[in-house]
């Protein structure tokens, strides 16, 4: 009998240890094939910002209606309200583009067995192109979203986390079977379980250097949340996660780039501070959750050099493509003369088209002290700006795949520090225009109408008179954010080129030339 | 080289493992073992705390090896219990090995350094190889050789030194809980087997 009961227990326990190495051995499925080319990886591929599991995902808009709908019910779902570009409905479980769904766990990219969704570049560099009265659009892949309010989504969603009263288990449970008509299985609840006491933690951690996140109404205003629609506080966000505190100054916000044709940029960031363009991806996924220890994950650190195979050669839409021969459509005789203003004003920082090509001019890719060019240098002067090359070479460890080559990532002296000069290919599809989306149009970047001090911003329907995005003088349910130009890192100053507004030389009629040809790049 | 028998050693490689031996080691082996691995599955971070779980087995099943070396007597039944627990702590040990060099150092030479300094390194690398190279000897060497015996009690005074210096004071938390057990438990090894030596001097 003794003898029965010894041969069980080590049946039993052997066993149970063969299983522990099988699930092991399984866990390593877990993870979803690689995606199968360099436009999927860019679109669908995880870069390492896994945020929350999926069903917690899908079921927290309707648990918190006053986070993710902060302009009420009537005003669309979270998808409008946030201005993410919005999927198909029937693919990839109806997310947005750039909310791409993995099988890692956050921070560690360790296999997981149900789903979790991150961001994506795709999130922050595809949009939808919308011309007043047509808001179904057209998605550009590379365009900048300059609808999109990342950092008031982000607030909403730690809002909701740290309500340790309405999210729980039981409650994300009971709504995703409202919502979907099936039960979250076992092993759902409890990875779930697990995973909201660590994020929840996380995130209680962080409080004091991050204060605590907005909620509700005070999503949309722009004296607290100073992003705004289309841009980011990516200094801030960046000294953060690189040494954990908040600058002071910040550096401002920045808008969103476009990414068409990488290959033609020499450095990255609008500052030109950084070289290697796996670098700045890098720096971007860490600045919306990735980690030093995920990135060197294969199938991460796949979308990082992918996604950049990707954007190095994407061209951006024609003028044509995108609104068809319409009455704005660029005026032919307008566009030679235009042409010859541009090259005599312009062509020598931003280069030119040549055919498929782009020939560079003479001061293209020069960093232009903000002294000179007369832009706002928040972005230039936040504190521990000369200290970036140094703190990202302490982040990564040695033999990181990613750590920066040495010197890559340069701090100019404070007389020299500005923007990077760099090819206009689209340039009707980057608005709003400066480095900090201060100017709306081509038209009020090329002074041929006054910059406005004051305006609201959100939806971003195309503006073919100025070239640009529509904003709007007055407040309303899709034009919520109050654009104060006189605020911190929001001035419109400066890139008074070909001339100031009115100023000495100033020509209405070949700037209007110019406006026309700006639409054909 | 001396070759003479070592006074109270065991019957080096001669072991009568008995099934309520093996019983007694292989469950605690693979259940430790096992929720080591599967306990990671409650957190984000699988390799991370598979490190760190795995060492806890280590300490637990390494704490049995020790006493049953130093308790007195050479019985059978204790050697057979010591180079099962010795063998199946190292085997825990290799899996903690395993996943601190490729998940928690990611392979990575540099970051061996990097993370724990070159002396904690070495003492690592000096204390795996040693710990090997004694299992080897315990199991494919039967001879009566001195040497063999006495680097087995040199290498059992600095692996239990190393567990008792890593888990009771340099590390912090439960680990401490399961350090101090194992010292409690090797002091209270150690007085017996003084007491027993005292008692054996004496006549009794």
């Amino acid at each position: 009998m003794l003898k029965a009961i010894q041969i069980i227990a080590i049946t039993l326990a052997g066993t149970v240890l063969i299983g522990t190495f099988a699930l092991i051995f399984a866990e390593s499925r877990w993870i979803d094939p690689n995606p199968s080319s360099p436009r999927e990886y860019f679109l669908h591929g995880s870069t390492g910002t896994e945020l929350m599991p999926l069903a917690v995902f899908q079921v927290l808009p309707t648990l918190f209606p006053e986070q993710f709908q902060p302009a009420g019910n009537t005003a669309g779902d979270f998808i409008d309200q946030f201005g993410f570009v919005r999927g198909a409905p029937d693919a990839k479980y109806g997310l947005p583009y750039g909310v791409n769904v993995s099988r890692y766990r956050p921070k560690s990219g360790a296999p997981s067995p149900i789903p979790f969704v991150g961001f994506n570049c795709a999130v922050c560099h595809s949009a939808n192109f919308e011309r007043v009265g047509q808001p179904r659009g057209t998605v550009v892949l590379g365009m900048a979203n300059p609808r999109l309010d990342l950092v008031a989504f982000g607030d909403a969603i730690r809002r909701s986390l740290l309500d340790e009263n309405r999210l729980t288990v039981p409650t994300i449970a009971a709504t995703y079977k409202s919502l979907n008509h099936k039960s979250l299985s076992f092993t759902e609840r409890l990875t779930i379980r697990y995973w909201l006491r660590g994020a929840r933690a996380a995130l209680k951690a962080d409080l004091p250097m991050r204060g605590s996140p907005f909620s509700g109404s005070k999503l949309r205003d722009s004296s607290l949340m100073p992003s705004g629609p289309g841009r980011n506080q990516p200094m801030m966000e960046t000294v953060r996660f690189l040494i954990h505190e908040t600058p002071d100054p910040n550096g401002g916000a920045s808008k969103i780039p476009c990414l068409y044709q990488q290959q033609r940029r020499q450095r990255a960031q609008f500052d030109g501070s950084v070289g290697d363009p796996l670098t700045r991806n890098s720096l971007a996924a860490l600045g919306v959750g990735a980690s030093v220890y995920n990135l060197r994950v294969p199938g991460i650190l796949g979308t990082m050099q992918q996604s950049y195979i990707f954007v190095k050669t994407l061209d951006g839409p024609r003028y044509a493509d995108l609104n068809g021969t319409d009455a704005h459509g660029p005026d032919q005789a307008r566009v030679q003369r235009g042409h010859d203003a541009y090259m005599q004003y312009c062509s020598s920082c931003h280069g030119w088209p040549e055919e498929q090509n782009w020939t560079s001019g003479s001061r293209q890719g020069q960093v232009i002290p903000a002294s000179e060019v007369g832009t706002d240098s928040a972005r230039v002067s936040f504190r521990y700006y000369a200290d970036m090359g140094t703190f990202v070479d302490a982040f990564f460890p040695p033999g990181h795949p990613l750590k920066p080559p040495v010197g890559d990532i340069h701090a100019l002296p404070e007389a020299e520090r500005g923007f990077i000069t760099e090819p206009l290919e689209a340039a009707f599809t980057r608005a709003p225009y400066l480095h900090n989306g201060s100017v709306p149009t081509l038209a009020e970047l090329i002074n041929l109408k006054p910059r406005r001090a004051v305006f609201y911003r959100g939806r971003s329907e195309f503006d073919p008179d100025g070239v640009g995005i529509v904003v709007t003088e007055q407040p309303d349910v899709d034009h919520y954010f109050r654009y104060d130009t006189s605020v911190y890192g929001n001035s419109n100053r400066g890139h008074n080129y070909p001339w100031p507004y009115q100023g000495t030389g100033w020509n209405a009629d070949t700037l209007t030339d110019l406006l026309e040809y700006l639409k054909t790049l | 080289m001396a070759t003479e028998t070592a006074p109270n050693s065991v019957a080096l490689g001669t072991y009568r493992i008995t099934l309520p031996d093996f019983t007694l080691s292989f469950v605690p082996f693979a259940l430790l073992l096992s929720a080591a691995l599967l306990a990671p599955e409650t957190t984000m971070d699988l390799g991370f705390y598979r490190t760190i779980y795995t060492i806890w087995a280590t300490t637990a099943l390494v704490t049995p090896a020790l006493c049953a070396f130093m308790l007195p007597g050479d019985s059978p039944s204790k050697q057979s219990i010591w180079i099962l627990f010795w063998t199946f702590a190292f085997i825990a040990y290799l899996v903690h090995v395993y996943y601190a060099i490729f998940y928690v150092y990611h392979g990575s030479l540099h970051e061996i350094l990097a993370g724990q300094g070159r002396f904690a390194a070495l003492n690592n690398l000096i204390f795996t190889v040693w710990w090997a190279f004694d299992l080897l000897l315990a199991w494919f060497y039967s001879g009566p050789a001195r040497w063999v015996w006495n680097q087995r009690v040199a290498a059992h005074v600095y692996i239990g030194l190393t567990f008792f210096v890593s888990t009771v004071i340099l590390k912090r938390g439960f680990i401490n809980v399961i350090g101090i057990t194992m010292t409690i438990a090797i002091f209270v090894c150690l007085a017996y087997r003084s007491d027993y030596a005292r008692r054996t001097a004496f006549g009794h």
